[in-house]
């Protein structure tokens, strides 16, 4: 009985090696903190997003969340958005944390774990990078100091097979508090400007 | 038991075949293989034969089919024996094979709409009055199956549910025989500082009896919630009021439950204030804050929601990028005070360069007087994360405290942990030793702990966790990850591959 454990557990991890990584980042909609509804697309469209799971009670995900907000700040086509995945008696400790840590990512909030199943995100803190196209460019599992060089190497690479020498200058919004209150109907305007400005690079060249 | 090395072929040809742009497969598999020390040191009792370990094995396999705006689902779960991690002390399981479908379902999601027919999980504002989960680290399943729809508007939020939900109450319930919940939920949004929203939900317990009226009882639940956000500050207040009847052996039973926060932002200075008070507010389906940092019950042996008040409040303090700090207090009690409770948490962070040092100390004190029993349980913990060239390594060292009076029986005992981890880019390798010295009051008296777990992150989609050695009950934060796990001794093997 023993061995035939040994055996199909050998036989089932060799076979799920075998199977392809999640390539696409399903695309979703959860509630930001002024409590609107936001979608991943719509991030994807101004360039790169890092999407974080994470939750107050884990220690490595709060210690993670320093380096996201500074990788936010410091490139222009990056987008970080954390996914909170505490439970919903917990999102008021969620939104102050985030609030008094001054933290300029963006912060949805997933208490029914819709995105976590979506994601299939068993164990937190949980990152992906991912593409405009929504293509998952890495996905990494748990969060050691340094962890955030590892994505900095792959967002460099990323800009780096673009046929566009100088990653895109386009502005990601500080806030996103006009677009949220707008319900986020500009997003033909969005793509029109990013649209224009491929153009006006292609015309430089 | 060979389905399952089939099922996943199946569904690796299907995505090779499906190579449509608008259809997409994908999954998680989950698999866990247990090789548990059952000796006299865990109070487990040997098989007849002698035997010192026991192996299980569970599979998990979810997978989820999405095509446009449409997503099919369905989670398949084999165990070869479960590993019940909440069995009684002096149990060691079940031998027989358990094979079924946990979940299935499907959804339909757009911009103003999302609809599912199947399992699902739920929620109403902060869940007091509703929320159904499911939490294997708790041991809780109160999902439903059955119809959700949610629809978003500009400023309304509509949320419409009808479920059925597993009962345990064997004693008197028919086999198979599940209680029904439902509920709405509408939510407005005033301004864009003020939101307003009311719910109502009802619940029935089904239920076998000979000489009774009514084959059910029922629970109705009304509530309302108001929530207030501006820049400087926030503010959030809910009301449930819960009306019990056709009870089995009691008269019909009200109930309520309030909770509220205040969050005022002042430049560096974040300070907060938390209230609540519950009364005769059954759990079952909902989720009522612990308003206290160690999130525990008023009392070990205390029923959440049977009759309770509490304040938290808490100040948090950021002078610069390299300091923080936080201190946090409150204090819960029964409406007779013939039980109470207080927790101190205090925490100071200070990030050097290319380091990170944080001093932790909490103060946890509960009295129940009925009961004649006392307990204080005191956590100084440090925590120090910094680079030997290009590995990053965490050293914790914690060292705590009991001190229990028993009906005048007092007893106290120390634990102190050491925690060493280190990794290398996705590879990671994490130790724990933890030990109680001068324990004189249960029988894990002068215990050791030891063990190990070694993970590794494959080809961008798998996981895989080898833990060998011994590992006390609690919250435990290895390699980066934190879980919850019982007592174990033993070897554990986890791997999750995601696709």
């Amino acid at each position: 009985m023993f061995i035939k454990k040994i055996i199909l557990t050998g036989m089932i991890v060799i076979l799920t090696l075998f199977i392809s990584a999640l390539e696409k980042a399903p695309d979703f909609k959860l509630e930001n903190m002024k409590g609107k509804q936001v979608k991943l697309s719509h991030f994807l469209e101004e360039g790169l997003v890092i999407l974080d799971f994470w939750a107050t009670w884990c220690v490595p995900c709060k210690k993670a969340l320093p380096e996201l907000n500074r990788i936010h700040q410091e490139y222009d086509s990056v987008n970080v958005v954390t996914v909170c995945t505490d439970k919903p008696r917990k999102t008021d400790k969620a939104k102050s944390f985030i609030k008094s840590n001054k933290y300029k990512f963006k912060t949805l909030f997933d208490p029914g774990k819709k995105v976590r199943n979506l994601y299939k995100v068993t164990n937190i803190p949980r990152t992906f990078l991912i593409a405009p196209d929504g293509t998952i460019l890495y996905d990494h599992l748990g969060y050691n100091k340094g962890d955030e060089k590892h994505l900095e190497e792959e967002i460099r690479k990323w800009f780096a097979h673009q046929t566009i020498e100088d990653p895109l200058k386009i502005n990601k919004s500080e806030d996103l508090s006009e677009d949220e209150e707008d319900g986020l109907d500009n997003d033909d305007d969005d793509i029109n400007d990013q649209e224009d400005e491929i153009e006006q690079v292609e015309s430089n060249e | 038991m060979s389905k399952f090395p089939f099922l996943i072929i199946l569904f690796f040809c299907v995505n090779l075949i499906c190579s449509q742009n608008n259809f997409s497969l994908s999954g998680l598999n989950e698999i866990e293989f247990i090789y548990r020390d059952i000796s006299e040191k865990y109070e487990l009792n040997p098989a007849e034969n002698g035997q010192k370990y026991k192996s299980y094995f569970s599979n998990k396999l979810m997978l989820q089919m999405q095509y446009f705006d449409f997503l099919l689902g369905a989670k398949h779960n084999y165990y070869h024996p479960r590993y019940d991690r909440f069995l009684p002390i002096g149990s060691i399981g079940t031998e027989e094979k358990e094979n079924y479908f946990d979940e299935y379902f499907i959804q339909y999601e757009s911009d103003l709409f999302l609809g599912r027919l199947g399992t699902f999980e739920s929620v109403i504002g902060s869940g007091i009055m509703l929320h159904n989960y499911l939490d294997e680290d708790f041991n809780i399943d109160s999902r439903l199956a059955g119809f959700y729809s949610q629809t978003n508007l500009e400023k309304w939020q509509l949320k419409i549910l009808y479920g059925l939900m597993e009962n345990d109450d064997d004693d008197y319930q028919e086999e198979n025989e599940k209680d029904n919940v439902g509920a709405f939920d509408i939510r407005f949004d005033l301004t864009d500082f003020l939101r307003l929203g009311a719910s109502y939900v009802r619940q029935q317990t089904n239920r076998k009896l000979d000489n009774a009226d009514h084959d059910y009882s029922q629970r109705d639940v009304i509530g309302g919630r108001i929530d207030l956000q501006a820049d400087l500050f926030e503010i959030n207040s809910e009301y449930a009021e819960s009306n019990e009847y056709f009870l089995l052996f009691a008269d019909d039973k009200k109930g309520r439950a309030l909770y509220s926060n205040a969050v005022l932002y002042l430049d560096k200075f974040t300070l907060s204030g938390t209230y609540k008070n519950y009364r005769n507010f059954d759990t079952k389906i909902s989720d009522l804050p612990t308003v206290n940092h160690s999130e525990e019950p008023l009392h070990e042996s205390y029923i959440p929601g049977t009759d309770e008040q509490g304040f938290m409040g808490e100040i948090s303090f950021l002078p610069n990028f390299e300091n923080e700090i936080i201190l946090n207090y409150s204090e819960g009690w029964s409406g007779d005070s013939q039980i109470k409770q207080s927790d101190f948490y205090s925490e100071i962070k200070h990030d050097f360069e290319t380091a990170t040092i944080t001093a932790e100390f909490s103060q946890l004190e509960q009295l129940d007087n009925e009961g004649k029993n006392w307990k204080k349980e005191m956590t100084p913990v440090i925590t120090l994360d910094f680079f030997i060239k290009e590995f990053p390594i965490v050293i914790k060292g914690e060292y705590q405290y009991k001190k229990e009076d028993k009906a005048g029986d007092l007893e106290s005992h120390f634990e102190p942990k050491l925690q060493l981890d280190i990794s290398y880019l996705d590879y990671s390798l994490s130790l724990i030793a933890e030990t109680q010295i001068r324990d004189s009051f249960d029988t894990q008296d002068g215990d050791f702990w030891i063990g190990g777990e070694f993970a590794v992150y494959l080809y961008n989609s798998t996981d895989l966790r080898l833990f060998v050695g011994q590992e006390k009950a609690g919250k435990v934060c290895r390699n980066g990850v934190c879980k919850i796990q019982p007592e174990f001794g033993g070897v554990r093997l986890e791997v999750t591959t995601c696709f």
